[in-house]
């Protein structure tokens, strides 16, 4: 699967330097891409009750799947930006994504937030260095690094910038964990995915590592949020079996014809529970090993 | 960067033989590549009607919504696999991106499918032996196997997860040759699968005033630097020639900042014509109009003939079951240069995702 992780979008009134949205999506189904990810991009501090203002609704019909992203822009470590492990308000979206815009809250990105993907500003110089030591805590907690490559093709003096960055990056990484995206605001500064492979050895890595920027990676960071915000310390997660699709009945028992009104009647375990809390006797749970 | 490795590049591998030698291995060739698209005879002469018709072939073959509980289903094992050669591609995304399904013509069911399938399936198979590290997998299924019949464990199993866990319909191109007759035959499909019918098509095409470089000169191999760069530079002769361009056309005066490429010298310029052979094409057709050519050598007086055919990029096989992968190409196809006396070089171009050799 192909993925792009990083289509900005815009509330929908302020339209003047980007195109729509769907001529957006309908170049990257074009070019065979999978999965795309909206951008929400927000500074400042974030109030604890923030709600997706990403409206995917009247577009569940192409034939792309569509996830939600929130970027924050970290100016001050001091704001309280909720993003520790207890903090549920912002489940509502997808992924989650910080860029740092100094040294401080790069390291506090790196060490303490609980987020999916770190975002840095590669048009330009970038403000800090980027040392392995901090750079490898983030790779041991399962943060991916993003390198955009719409600013590249935007501009010229950007294009050096991001090359340059991009190839430190990829150095200081050793080439894992990282995911390429697009950030592209016109339709017209998409790329297909085995062009981006062959940009990606432009910034240091070689065609395989490349290619995995574009496939493995991204199914890694999609399911590091999804294991960030649907399961309870990574071990359990609980679905009703309502939200089963018809070709998934197998699941809970070849019998099942119909769906139950109310109790559990089998829990399938697969690996203990290390919880202490109880199981929640209105559902049936299902364990499920969110491997990556 | 000095600490990453580069990966595998594409090969191709060149080979001299005769179809008079009994070591030819021309027939295990074009019968072990089952997987194929298009087809391309490229005559050094303009051909008469009745010479053009000594090739022609009547071939067919369904592209249908079929679910994988079709293909162990005893009446399709017994009608079917059987009697011939059965061979199924599923359509849909590349091989580097989702699921891909193949029956090879000798009754093996191979799937090849992304992590979140084979985890899900549950049925056993092996880590792919290319792209990253165990994120995809390939499970063989031999139907012809004496195991495959209803009340075998092993059997229910594969019934219980093609039910099951992997139900949905994938759409196939699927033909069938009968082994008595070697012509492709009528498959009778229920009708929830949505099942077309589609003829091979075979035309011909002139190609005028061409420059065509003198194949005598490969004609004997050799260990030497010289054959081998000769070789590659009639194989690129050959892919302008199917690319009908206008490089390699007798008057042809471009601009050197276009195009620098020449042909092979020494050269003779002449007409030719082309026999293009596109749909899901069997290898029993191949083999028919490989035999075509040396019958009708004699009759067409010319001193060599070009076969190529393409197989599919997303085929999860190329020769003789050998895992087949896209990387940043997937290419599996090969070409056969032929001498009326038989002789032959045989090139293969595999993709870097191929463990073919």
């Amino acid at each position: 699967m192909f993925y792009d992780l990083n289509l900005p979008y815009r509330a929908q009134h302020d339209l003047v330097n980007q195109d729509d949205l769907r001529t957006r999506v309908d170049m990257l189904i074009k070019f065979g891409y999978q999965v795309v990810a909206y951008n929400h991009v927000v500074t400042g501090k974030v109030s604890s009750n923030e709600t997706n203002v990403i409206d995917i609704s009247d577009k569940k019909k192409t034939n792309i799947e569509q996830l939600t992203r929130l970027t924050y822009i970290l100016e001050d470590i001091s704001q309280n930006h909720g993003l520790t492990p207890t903090n549920n308000a912002l489940a509502t979206y997808d992924i989650l994504a910080v860029r740092p815009t100094n040294e401080k809250t790069f390291q506090n990105a790196c060490n303490t937030l609980e987020i999916d993907i770190i975002s840095l500003e590669m048009g330009s110089r970038l403000p800090f260095y980027l040392k392995h030591s901090i750079v490898g805590l983030a790779i041991e907690r399962g943060i991916f690094f993003e390198i955009s490559y719409a600013p590249a093709i935007r501009d010229s003096t950007s294009r050096r910038y991001l090359i340059s960055n991009a190839q430190n990056l990829v150095r200081v990484s050793r080439g894992k964990n990282i995911i390429i995206t697009s950030e592209a605001q016109r339709a017209m500064e998409l790329r297909g995915p085995y062009d981006i492979v062959n940009l990606g050895t432009i910034m240091g890595m070689n065609q395989a590592i490349a290619k995995e920027c574009i496939t493995t990676n991204c199914r890694s960071v999609v399911i590091h949020a999804a294991t960030r915000r649907n399961t309870h310390k990574a071990v359990v997660s609980f679905d009703p079996i309502t939200s089963l699709k018809s070709n998934e009945l197998w699941k809970v028992g070849k019998d099942k014809k119909s769906l139950p009104t109310g109790k559990s009647k089998k829990a399938k375990r697969m690996r203990p529970n290390t919880d202490d809390d109880d199981e929640d006797e209105s559902e049936s749970s299902q364990l499920q090993n969110m491997d990556m | 960067m000095a600490f990453l490795t580069e990966p595998v590049q594409s090969n191709l591998y060149v080979s001299s033989s005769s179809t008079a030698s009994p070591k030819s291995r021309h027939v295990q060739i074009i019968e072990e590549h089952p997987i194929n698209h298009r087809l391309e005879i490229l005559f050094p002469t303009l051909l008469s009607p009745q010479q053009e018709n000594k090739f022609l072939k009547e071939a067919f073959y369904y592209k249908a919504d079929i679910p994988l509980s079709y293909f162990i289903e005893r009446s399709f094992i017994q009608d079917y696999l059987q009697k011939g050669r059965v061979v199924a591609q599923s359509l849909g995304e590349g091989i580097d991106v989702s699921n891909v399904i193949a029956l090879d013509g000798s009754g093996t069911l191979i799937l090849n499918l992304t992590k979140d399938t084979y985890e899900q399936l549950g049925l056993p198979g092996k880590p792919a032996k290319f792209g990253p590290d165990r994120q995809r997998f390939v499970v063989q299924i031999n139907l012809l196997e004496k195991s495959m019949i209803p009340g075998k464990k092993g059997f229910e199993r594969i019934k219980w997860c093609f039910d099951n866990t992997l139900s949905d319909p994938f759409p196939f191109l699927i033909s069938y040759v009968d082994s008595a007759t070697q012509e492709t035959q009528k498959i009778t499909f229920p009708p929830t699968f949505n099942a077309k019918k589609f003829t091979i098509e075979l035309n011909f095409e002139k190609l005028n005033d061409i420059i065509f470089p003198d194949m005598e000169v490969i004609k004997t191999a050799s260990q030497d630097d010289h054959w081998r760069s000769d070789i590659v530079e009639i194989y690129d002769w050959f892919g302008m020639a199917s690319l009908r361009t206008q490089r390699i056309r007798l008057q042809d005066n471009v601009d050197p900042y276009i195009s620098i490429y020449t042909t092979p010298t020494p050269y003779l310029s002449g007409n030719g014509s082309l026999l293009c052979c596109t749909g899901f094409i069997p290898s029993s057709i191949i083999l028919f109009l490989f035999k075509s050519i040396f019958d009708q050598f004699s009759n067409l007086n010319i001193p060599w003939v070009a076969l190529s055919v393409w197989g599919f990029k997303d085929s999860p096989i190329s020769w003789n079951k050998q895992e087949h992968g896209h990387f940043m190409s997937g290419e599996n196809n090969y070409s056969f240069l032929l001498w009326p006396d038989g002789t032959y070089i045989l090139y293969q171009a595999l993709g870097a995702y191929d463990s073919y050799s």
